[in-house]
């Protein structure tokens, strides 16, 4: 980073804490600050950094900060002409944070607990899609899942896998930038392998995952697809024909 | 073994003439003492040519580990080898240290694994033995999906996705209702199967898509349910079907039943057991010859005109007004 772009992002920076900077000024600013401030789109530029995860998505909710005592805008250096639900702050500890939460009594019931017994999940079926470079790493976790899910009980359906693998293919050249004519073709290929289990609790099914999760071998990746099955909930009325076969 | 003496080497070339005089050697020559030679040991045996067969093998390999040529009694080797060459042994075989390998997940080991993971596994409820039952009690299904890989994040932006189904028959739904929510949900009801499926990943966390999920179904349910004002005001030609009980052919009927009824030669033989009374738009419907006509006639328009259909209508009509047959 050369001098002046540094210098420009400590200028941003600082202008972003003590809030000096207009949103145009941003735009102007040099690419390589933009992307040190990780590609924040234009609707997101007013939101502080912390607020964004490292992916860019926003973490910011319309109404946070109401179940604190304190009235909003008497926070130190929040700012008066942002929108009051944004605090422009440098986040407090956590511990004293919490110490300083006076909840509102109409909010407390919400936030408790529910009563009465803590009902397991049910999954009607949890589909485990395992992918890998290496053919025959998948054969051997296959067994080894589908034996693991005997011993437990489980129901193992079907099982399959795709007839071909996934290639990603890609042409480079053999030499160093000239040459067109003579090239290098690569070829990545994926392997994949499906398997359903069917009828599992959800304290079963943590277990299950659990195990076969942290016995997953290098280079295999694993997709799991839970299929819980609930009840309507209680405020809609749900047709007396369901319960008819 | 070598013996030095200590005597320089210098005064052991002059040879040990004691009446010599004693050369003044100023330029030493450099004697270097030969290196001490470490001792070397024997190689013990690799290991696997002391394991018993009958041993426990789960406590030797009991975690992942690369493999390891001298602690495994298996003859391995990895690799093509051609018929003219002999098959090569496990030492020095980098293909197998490069490959996963599940010598930690031996049957028994598995076996062993899963008796002491069973006591925190329950049951799938007896109740819930058939597919219909689970869907009875349980209609909606909620999918959600967890990845695992290696990577430096354990997090992945596709977990939030939230995408429930649940089949339109089990909300409790009239006619205005139903219709009113396939409208709301468009091309997320799938007619063959009667599944309405709504996908979620509009928020960044799991939790906020699944509650943002109850609250569209929520708000659909009460939508659909409620009639505003203006919905009554649907007219005959915006009707999406032909609904002959709201056309103007059901008056006309009346009208035709009405005159048959009263006059002499009323030859209808399911007019005379009827009441005057039931003679209205709303009371012949419940007539039967009247019903299968409401029926064919509603089925021509809907369904379109086919031989069945046309030779359906017909006959209704004959039958209404006891016409000969074609």
């Amino acid at each position: 980073m050369t001098c002046e772009s540094a210098e420009r992002e400590v200028q941003y920076k600082c202008a972003e804490i003590a809030d000096i900077t207009s949103q145009e000024e941003r735009y102007h600013l040099n690419s390589r600050v933009k992307t040190a401030t990780m590609l924040r789109s234009r609707s997101l530029v007013q939101i502080p950094v912390r607020t964004l995860s490292i992916t860019g998505q926003s973490f910011c909710y319309n109404k946070p900060r109401k179940v604190f005592g304190e009235p909003l805008g008497s926070t130190p250096g929040s700012h008066p002409e942002r929108s009051n639900w944004l605090q422009w702050t440098d986040p407090l500890p956590i511990q004293e944070h919490a110490r300083d939460v006076k909840l509102k009594d109409s909010l407390k019931p919400a936030l408790e607990e529910p009563k009465g017994p803590r009902l397991d999940k049910l999954y009607k079926t949890i589909e485990l899609e395992a992918l890998a470079y290496e053919p025959a790493v998948l054969d051997s976790y296959e067994w080894f899942v589908v034996a693991a899910a005997t011993h437990l009980g489980i129901t193992v359906g079907k099982r399959w896998n795709p007839e071909k693998s996934d290639k990603m293919r890609f042409n480079l050249l053999r030499s160093v930038h000239i040459f067109k004519k003579h090239q290098v073709h690569y070829e990545v290929r994926t392997y994949h392998r499906f398997i359903n289990l069917h009828k599992l609790t959800g304290s079963t099914a943590d277990t299950f995952l659990e195990y076969i999760e942290r016995n997953l071998p290098e280079g295999v990746g694993l997709k799991v697809t839970k299929f819980e099955v609930q009840r309507l909930p209680e405020h809609i009325e749900s047709s007396s024909s369901n319960n008819q076969p | 073994m070598m013996l030095y003496s200590t005597v320089p080497s210098n005064q052991q070339s002059t040879g040990g003439d004691p009446d010599e005089f004693r050369k003044l050697d100023l330029i030493k020559k450099d004697v270097r003492q030969p290196r001490r030679q470490r001792e070397r040991r024997e190689l013990p045996p690799p290991r696997y040519k002391k394991m018993s067969t009958t041993q426990d093998w789960p406590s030797v390999w009991p975690v992942a580990r690369t493999f390891h040529p001298a602690s495994v009694p298996l003859p391995l080797h990895q690799g093509y080898v051609p018929s003219h060459v002999p098959v090569p042994n496990k030492f020095g075989n980098l293909e197998l240290m490069k490959i996963p390998n599940f010598l930690h997940l031996t049957p028994p080991a598995i076996q062993r694994h899963c008796e002491a993971l069973k006591k925190f596994c329950t049951p799938w409820p007896a109740e819930l033995k058939k597919e219909r039952e689970i869907d009875n009690e349980f209609p909606v299904t909620i999918m959600t999906s967890d990845f695992c890989h290696s990577s430096p994040s354990i997090r992945d932006h596709r977990a939030r996705i939230i995408t429930i189904r649940f089949k339109l028959a089990t909300m409790n739904f009239d006619e205005h209702a139903r219709d009113k929510f396939l409208r709301l949900v468009g091309d997320r009801y799938d007619v063959e199967s009667d599944f309405v499926t709504i996908v979620t990943d509009c928020c960044p966390l799991r939790q906020q898509n699944l509650d943002h999920a109850m609250y569209l179904i929520t708000a659909l349910y009460y939508e659909s349910k409620s009639v505003e004002p203006w919905e009554n005001e649907k007219l005959e030609e915006d009707m999406e079907k032909y609904v002959w009980g709201k056309s103007l052919s059901k008056e006309r009927l009346n009208n035709i039943l009405n005159v048959i009824y009263e006059n002499k030669s009323n030859n209808l033989d399911y007019l005379k057991s009827v009441n005057k009374e039931a003679l209205t738009p709303d009371g012949i419907v419940s007539i039967e010859p009247v019903q299968n006509y409401m029926e064919a006639i509603e089925t021509i328009h809907n369904k379109g005109e086919t031989l069945d259909t046309v030779s359906n209508y017909g006959n209704s009509v004959r039958e209404l007004f006891k016409l000969p047959a074609a």
